[in-house]
């Protein structure tokens, strides 16, 4: 299983490792919706994926929406596997909120996460 | 990768039930081009359908299969690229291949297959010029070299992926990589679908591509792509006539072309720009084992369920009997459900006929051609699953014995394309199977004569035409000169009685010499619950079918005195004939004063059935009688009621069969008393 979720004081990070398929989907839904759920900034960190199936795209896509809609702040960030870049744009499909600015919040996260 | 929990032994029978219904469909394609030479569809879907074995069954490890199938296959490319035509012997030689891909699928050889094999292929390797490939493995997952037309064109292509097919295995990225290296793509995913979080559901792709590609290779060749997602996604692919340049060197954006249609004068954008994915509706395959075992709790509960029934009809328990409903209710719809589940339609069954038909044609130098209709209606699956053999000896019958040669066709006026029409359709709560044909009919004459030679009948009995056709259901009996391979042996209609009977079903024969015949068979819609009607006749309970039932009237013995003994009510002016079951069982006991006719319908016909008493709907789960009582057959099995007694259920229409057939045996032989015998009453009854 390659999603792990870290509860800190200002955010909660999502790591997403190796390959995720359709057989990771539900578990990746049911952590988004419990990091979506507490209000806190989402930080979804690919760094270690190896490949990204369209269910999970279409998650992290709903999950963007979702945190727009309560003006919750979500970030994709880098760095992101050019190869699962490249499987995804070569399907057309795109994952526009990569990146996020450092933000006050996420220099806090930065430093939860260092004393972690 | 193979998802958690399932065996490589699973995705082998899983392949296996799916090639074998793969074949059973290239079969009847094969049949139909043989009428068709010229019908490209029937050609693609033969070739998707080798494809698909070729493909999948290497994927599973069943290589020889996989190098077999690859000549077939490929001698299919060539036709449907206008290399190479539709012949008979093309046909024949694709139906035998095909037997023999039954055999390896089954990993079931027979001594001497590997030759033949081998000889099939080396006929496909003449028609088709090629060399062979079978016994190499390697061959199984090499693309042929056909499938490229010369001239590079631009395709617009649409994939729909259905609410099944991520959960099938299948991830639609891998497939688009496999279109891109077809040529130039440029793709846009359509996202417009995707829902909110908490309403998507993580295992269904939501997204739909367009695409268009840089090509030269065929439409089929695109569409090979997604062979294997066929039926579990929709797939659009159309040429893009406007720009069309063998000569183009980057192929023309996907927003453009479905966002300004107007430029590309296009018509076929439009359909591509409409509406959503369609969703297509879910199936899921169950062991039939398992299907039979969950009907059969269902029966144990309808059982359980008429006990508490009766229990809480003698408390007087307002709770309870509000529990006890609530149960009757639950119970009666999952009933219904469960019967549903079980219900499939005969038509696959009646398709395998085809070859059957195809073969023994050719065999017998006789051009026949087989006619199905009806092959939508439904039956329980453990009577279709009984009916195979009984349909296979009649169809044998048919073609050996009923239809002509065509010279005496000839002589006769009949068109030299005979005709065997299966057919099926509900009567009542019975499905009636015909086979009929338009051969040369059954010679009464002969059949009698045979019966004398074999001592069956007196050389001076008279019988009637029913009582003749009866002598064809004995065992080993045959009016034919000689014994064939097909028929002649005089084990077929007793296989079809026998057979017929254990479903409680009967078969009647009509036939008119010179014109044809037609044998129908009477079936059960179902073999397992019956809703029915509980009625008491001298303390002894039985179960009428409901589907029979249409109103229940009194009858008092002022009225029975009033008939004289005929057994005859008037129904709002209508004259009835009834049957007394006190009579006709010899039940012992006085009658009620006032007793109960059940006024029941069957084909049109409305009669009585008269009893002591009505008690009430009942769901009945059937329980058979055993063979010692198969001759019983105005019973049509037992019944456990609420109170653990046993309920016979009555077969209304044979109880007046055989009712009738005991007067016109008596007036026969007998003088008619109208004293003893219930079945004389109400056959005099019926008569009048």
């Amino acid at each position: 299983m390659g999603v792990v979720l870290e509860q800190h004081e200002t955010c909660i990070l999502l790591r997403l490792e190796g390959v995720l398929g359709v057989g990771d989907a539900a578990e990746l839904k049911a952590r988004l919706v419990e990091a979506l759920h507490d209000g806190k900034a989402l930080r979804i960190l690919p760094g270690k994926l190896s490949y990204l199936d369209v269910t999970a795209v279409q998650l992290l896509w709903a999950s963007a929406r979702e945190a727009e809609k309560h003006g919750q702040r979500l970030s994709l960030e880098e760095p992101f596997p050019e190869s699962v870049i490249a499987s995804l744009r070569e399907a057309g499909l795109e994952l526009e909120f990569i990146g996020g600015e450092a933000t006050g919040n996420n220099e806090k996260c930065e430093k939860e996460m260092d004393r972690a | 990768m193979m998802p958690a929990g399932i065996t490589t032994d699973q995705f082998k029978e899983s392949f296996r039930i799916e090639a074998r219904e793969i074949v059973a469909n290239l079969e009847l394609a094969l049949l139909e081009l043989n009428s068709s030479p010229g019908d490209e569809e029937l050609v693609a879907s033969v070739f998707r359908g080798l494809h698909t074995i070729k493909g999948s069954g290497a994927m599973f490890g069943f290589d020889e299969l996989a190098a077999f199938t690859h000549d077939l296959e490929t001698a299919f490319d060539e036709v449907r690229n206008g290399r190479l035509e539709v012949t008979e012997e093309l046909v024949d030689l694709t139906l035998s291949a095909l037997d023999h891909v039954r055999q390896l699928i089954g990993d079931v050889d027979t001594p001497n297959a590997i030759d033949s094999r081998m000889e099939i292929l080396t006929q496909v390797q003449k028609l088709t010029g090629q060399k062979t490939t079978a016994g190499d493995s390697d061959s199984a997952g090499d693309e042929t070299p056909s499938g490229h037309d010369s001239a590079t064109r631009e395709w617009l292509i649409r994939f729909v992926p259905g609410t099944e097919m991520l959960r099938d295995g299948t991830d639609p990225l891998l497939l688009l990589g496999e279109l891109r290296q077809l040529g130039r793509l440029s793709i846009r995913a359509v996202t417009d679908a995707v829902p909110a979080l908490e309403d998507l559901d993580p295992e269904r792709c939501y997204v739909v591509w367009d695409a268009v590609l840089l090509s030269a290779a065929s439409e089929d060749t695109i569409r090979d792509v997604f062979i294997f997602v066929e039926g579990l996604c929709e797939l659009t692919v159309e040429p893009l006539q406007c720009c069309t340049s063998p000569h183009s060197s980057r192929t023309a954006s996907v927003d453009s072309l479905i966002r300004h249609p107007g430029k590309g004068a296009n018509p076929i954008h439009e359909p591509l720009r409409r509406g959503e994915p369609q969703e297509a509706v879910p199936t899921l395959r169950i062991r039939a084992a398992k299907l039979d075992q969950f009907v059969d709790l269902v029966g144990e509960l309808v059982t359980v369920q008429a006990r508490l029934s009766e229990m809480a009809a003698g408390h007087e328990n307002a709770d309870l009997a509000e529990v006890s409903e609530q149960i009757e209710r639950l119970t009666s719809a999952l009933r219904e459900n469960s019967m549903t589940l079980r219900m499939i339609p005969i038509r696959g069954t009646f398709e395998r006929f085809r070859r059957l038909v195809h073969d023994l044609a050719r065999e017998m130098s006789k051009q026949v051609e087989l006619k199905i209709e009806g092959g939508e209606t439904e039956l329980d699956k453990s009577v279709i699953e009984q009916l195979n053999d009984p349909l296979m000896h009649l169809i044998r019958n048919s073609m050996d014995h009923g239809i002509e040669d065509a010279e005496t066709r000839a002589a006769r006026g009949k068109k030299a394309m005979a005709k065997i029409t299966l057919s099926a359709r509900h009567a009542g709560t019975s499905v009636l199977i015909t086979v009929e044909d338009d051969g040369g009919g059954i010679d009464l004459a002969a059949v009698r004569k045979r019966a004398v030679e074999r001592g069956l009948i007196d050389t001076g009995a008279l019988l009637t035409e029913a009582e003749t056709y009866a002598l064809l259901f004995r065992p080993g009996f045959s009016t034919a000169v000689c014994v064939t391979d097909i028929s002649g042996r005089g084990v077929g209609m007793d296989v079809v009685q026998r057979n017929v009977e254990s479903l409680r079903g009967t078969v009647e024969i009509a036939s008119r010499p010179g014109e044809g015949t037609k044998v129908i068979l009477r079936l059960p819609l179902t073999m397992a619950i019956i809703d029915g009607l509980l009625v008491r006749v001298a303390g002894a309970s039985f179960v009428l079918p409901l589907a029979n039932a249409l109103e229940c009237i009194e009858l008092t013995r002022e009225e029975i005195a009033r008939s004289n003994g005929k057994h005859l009510i008037s129904v709002r002016g209508e004259i009835l004939a009834y049957i007394r079951l006190r009579e006709y069982f010899h039940l012992l006991g006085r009658a009620p004063a006032q007793e109960q006719v059940m006024i029941v319908e069957n084909e049109g016909e409305r009669y009585g059935l008269v009893v002591d008493e009505v008690l009430g709907n009942c769901q009945t789960v059937i329980k058979s009688l055993g063979r010692m009582y198969r001759h019983v057959q105005m019973v049509s099995g037992a019944t456990i009621l609420g109170n653990g007694s046993v309920a016979l259920i009555l077969d209304p229409e044979r109880l007046v069969q055989e009712a009738t057939r005991t007067l016109q045996s008596r007036s026969r032989g007998h003088p008619v008393s109208m004293a003893g015998g219930g079945p004389t009453d109400c056959s005099t009854a019926q008569v009048a």
